[in-house]
């Protein structure tokens, strides 16, 4: 923390080395090092503090004329959304499929999906072979369809 | 994932397996269609497997003949300008074969009818007439 005191303020007694002033013993010495510190910072605080007047004038100078339009807030707006609308597309895409296979990876569920595949087979073949039934008869009685190696003779 | 997709090829041929092997299960022999279509008492179907196994022979045996005689036909007729003798006595063979398969087959048809219900006679006569009077269709058939 830089202390405000005027550096004409501190004696120069004080401000000299320690070194220089031996009547003042060891704590003198360290109380001198403590104020030329001081002096320093002071120093240091008045070349920052003081003003720089081209950057000054130039800031008074500056006057932005740049327009960003009425839909330059919207279209900020679009971007962003549109940057995050391409990654949840792709999310939404894949995700239920995923979501859906890691599903039927669980034991339970596979044994029901191959019960339920099992019985739609059964009733699928059912229904194949007894609507091939009828084919199948006037196949049999076709003299050109039938298979010469099952006749025999009566 | 890929397990996922494992399970799902697993389940997927596990559905096809089942349905091959029920529909050859579930498969009967095509009298036993007749017999539950016509309503056919066991009785009424053995009856009916002598005709069957004589109708079979016969026809059988013309279909033999039929296969020859297309084939001698054929012979002639690639080896031939024009109608000869032999080609048309072919032909003649040929049309005669088929002829008495066709009545081989519309006796057998009402030997079965008379077994089925009078009411169900000219239903069964209505599916199996198209073999005897479209004999030309019944090889692609």
């Amino acid at each position: 923390m830089a202390l405000s005191v005027p550096a004409k303020a501190v004696p120069a007694a004080i401000a000299r080395p320690a070194a220089s002033n031996p009547s003042l013993g060891q704590e003198g010495a360290e109380i001198g090092c403590l104020c030329r510190r001081i002096v320093q910072e002071c120093e240091l605080d008045q070349a920052m503090s003081a003003p720089d007047n081209e950057l000054s004038k130039l800031l008074q100078n500056w006057n932005p004329n740049t327009e960003l339009g009425g839909s330059f807030n919207r279209q900020v707006w679009l971007r962003i959304e549109s940057s995050e609308g391409n990654s949840w597309e792709r999310v939404d895409f894949l995700a239920p499929l995923c979501s859906w296979l890691q599903a039927l990876a669980r034991p339970r569920l596979a044994f029901s999906a191959a019960t339920i595949a099992m019985l739609i087979g059964i009733l699928v073949g059912g229904l194949q072979a007894r609507s091939m039934q009828e084919e199948q008869y006037l196949l049999s009685v076709n003299p050109y369809r039938v298979n010469r190696t099952q006749i025999t003779p009566p | 994932m890929q397990r996922g997709l494992l399970v799902l090829a697993l389940v997927v041929g596990v559905g096809l397996v089942t349905a091959v092997v029920s529909k050859r299960f579930f498969q009967k022999p095509p009298t036993l269609w007749l017999c539950r279509e016509y309503g056919l008492s066991h009785k009424q179907m053995d009856e009916l497997k002598e005709p069957e196994k004589e109708y079979a022979y016969r026809c059988g045996h013309l279909c033999g003949e039929m296969c020859k005689a297309n084939s001698d036909l054929e012979t002639l007729a690639l080896g031939s300008d024009s109608i000869t003798p032999e080609l048309r006595a072919a032909v003649v063979v040929t049309d005669r074969i088929r002829t008495e398969t066709r009545i081989e087959m519309l006796d057998h048809f009402y030997s079965v009818a008379d077994a089925l219900p009078p009411e169900r006679r000219h239903d069964y006569l209505l599916k199996v007439l198209p073999l005897v009077i479209e004999p030309c269709d019944s090889p692609s058939r």
